[in-house]
């Protein structure tokens, strides 16, 4: 009876709940969910406790971490709290990380699909359209596209995933190409399963796998680019980002090791912890991966 | 018996770089209700194009159905909408394909491949749906149909995801199921068991099946009826019986004798094989005359002008050769 029993559990599953079931066993997974956790608590509890303006000059400029007490990680170029602007600065560069790469995504996975799966014109053409974004420097051309409007948070995040798409359109037509060739498409194709049905139910979740680990690749990247826009002087001046503490801070790195070590250790983390969701997503999503 | 689906003079070209192939030539092919016809022929010859033209799957570009007729219960299928195809596909006409391995959904459950079929066609709910998955498992012989409906098609062997796929087609009770090359990638003991199932399901149901296969073996086994096709054209048809032990076309007459023991008698195995000399000829560039003269060892010189036409043997018996009396002779 214990094989009708187990059964019973299973049926009560969706496909999605057993996907989330299957990801909670994986100590990836749940180790990405728990840095992500602790980054999102200490950005948007941290301001709440520690109600220091990150703009403010507190103390001498370069001071070392541990020696003043109003400044416990040290001072940057201007005096300013690091303290401060890694708790101010958090929520920021996640929003241009999130916010660009569900853009990168959900404009690569659309174009690449539909080449893909279209071939012909359709491909011929959207294809050139992403080769004419290629071949554009991406930071040059998220810089025109910055100085073009306000240089705020929002434009930033949309400038980013406005020209990181390529990459991501192109391997989701790789993907598109090599699985429309298998024989399980044919198949649906062969019950009467129509177009639309066919990309969304048969091609896409088999791509999955590749397509979470360029989204997590991705919101890293974003990341790291809105630290390079800042440097550039192209950031919201009026916001505290971890990529501006970077980039102000790498001028004087040989002298203040702790402005920019501080703010890239928190990208790191960031980005890490996306990625490692995206691992436990991936080997969520794949029954063949799932442990049983 | 009442013809069911007929093809008529089926021409199905493929326009490529090298110039215009003729994958098929003149195809004319009559399915019976409630019977097994065979297309036999070798790697190349148009076996999968005929299964697939029936389902309107031609990849097209490059390919492109130039002639003929196909007509389903009265119902031409060339020109169908394409709704109505898509009725017709696993609703009406069902297709099953030579790799199991690969012929299913690797991250959806088999029960869910299966009922969204019967989704696809019938109003249904999806509890209803699902219990015609489970019953349909339970009609290919699946073990505990119940359990196996919620798992994975990895976790099942190569023979199983053959039954699944017979159950997938099955499920929407088509009245015709082509099968190609069903038993290609299985090992024997699973090709039994596999023409057994068709066989009994074949019975039960009554729905005609159009098998495809190189294997003459397989022919033998299940086949009522038997089309042999070589470089897109109908050489010879006729009952299994009759190509087996009375083969008019010197092409059929070299592929039977490429088998070793047919199983009619078994003291009468061949110690030694014989071979059909050279290769198919490109399709590219179809000339006139009959396409297997250049491998041909009766050819006289209107083989190389005139193509056969398919003549009348004994009953159904048919054969495209134009010295069919020569021939028998030998």
């Amino acid at each position: 009876m214990a094989v009708v029993e187990n059964t019973l559990i299973v049926r009560s599953q969706s496909p999605l709940r057993e996907a989330m079931h299957a990801f909670r066993q994986s100590w990836t997974g749940m180790l990405g969910i728990v840095i992500l956790a602790l980054i999102v608590i200490f950005t948007y509890i941290g301001p709440i406790l520690y109600p220091v303006d990150p703009f403010d000059i507190v103390w001498a400029p370069m001071t070392p971490p541990g020696v003043a007490a109003v400044a416990p990680l040290g001072t940057d170029y201007l005096g300013r709290n690091i303290l401060a602007g890694l708790i101010h600065g958090g929520s920021a560069t996640l929003y241009v990380g999130i916010v660009a790469g569900i853009i990168t995504i959900t404009i690569g996975v659309l174009i690449g699909a539909l080449a893909g799966f279209c071939r012909g014109a359709v491909d011929e053409i959207l294809m050139r359209l992403t080769e004419f974004f290629q071949v554009v420097p991406a930071l040059l051309f998220a810089m025109v596209l910055v100085a073009l409007f306000t240089p705020t948070i929002y434009v930033i995040a949309f400038a980013i995933g406005f020209v990181s798409w390529p990459a991501t359109a192109r391997m989701a037509r790789a993907e598109v190409l090599r699985i429309r060739e298998l024989e399980y498409v044919n198949a649906a194709r062969v019950v009467g399963a129509r177009n639309r049905k066919i990309i969304w139910q048969v091609i896409l979740p088999n791509a999955f796998a590749p397509l979470i680990g360029s989204a997590t690749l991705t919101i890293g990247t974003a990341m790291l680019f809105e630290a390079a826009l800042s440097f550039l002087g192209l950031g919201d001046p009026n916001v505290f980002s971890w990529g501006l503490m970077i980039g102000e801070g790498r001028e004087y790195i040989f002298d203040s090791w702790w402005a920019v070590t501080f703010s890239g250790l928190m990208i790191f983390l960031a980005v890490l912890g996306f990625s490692l969701v995206g691992d436990g997503l991936n080997n969520a999503f794949d029954p063949k991966l799932r442990e049983r | 018996m009442t013809g069911i689906l007929s093809i008529k003079n089926l021409v199905v070209d493929f326009k490529l770089r090298a110039g215009n192939t003729r994958a098929l030539n003149q195809v004319s092919l009559e399915l019976m209700n409630g019977e097994i016809l065979g297309i036999v022929g070798e790697s190349g010859c148009g076996k999968s194009m005929t299964a697939l033209s029936i389902m309107g799957l031609i990849p097209s570009p490059p390919g492109k159905i130039t002639g003929g007729s196909i007509i389903f219960d009265g119902e031409e299928l060339l020109t169908a909408s394409k709704t109505r195809m898509r009725q017709i596909r696993g609703g009406i006409i069902s297709m099953i394909f030579q790799q199991s391995m690969t012929s299913l959904n690797p991250v959806l459950r088999i029960g869910d491949q299966i009922a969204e079929c019967v989704l696809l066609h019938e109003e249904v709910t999806k509890v209803e749906a699902w219990a015609r998955a489970v019953e349909t498992l339970t009609m290919v012989g699946i073990p505990e149909p119940e359990i196996r409906a919620w798992g994975y098609p990895h976790e099942l062997s190569v023979g199983m995801r053959q039954r699944v796929m017979i159950a997938m087609a099955l499920s929407c009770r088509p009245r015709v199921l082509i099968v190609d090359e069903p038993t290609a990638a299985l090992d024997v003991t699973v090709q039994a068991q596999i023409f057994d199932l068709l066989k009994d399901l074949q019975r039960e149901t009554g729905i005609a099946i159009i098998m495809t296969t190189h294997d003459m073996g397989a022919i033998a086994e299940l086949a009522d009826r038997v089309a042999v096709l070589y470089a897109g054209h109908i050489i010879e048809t006729g009952s299994t019986r009759d190509i087996l032990t009375n083969p008019q076309h010197p092409y059929t007459r070299g592929l039977i004798s490429c088998v070793p023991y047919l199983g009619e008698n078994p003291t009468e195995v061949r110690p030694y094989l014989t071979e059909i000399k050279g290769v198919m000829p490109s399709l590219t560039g179809f000339e006139s005359g009959c396409a297997f003269a250049p491998r041909c060892p009766y050819k006289t010189p209107i083989c190389e002008e005139v193509r056969p036409e398919n003549e009348a043997v004994i009953g159904v018996h048919t054969a495209a050769c134009h010295n069919l009396k020569y021939v028998a002779a030998v």
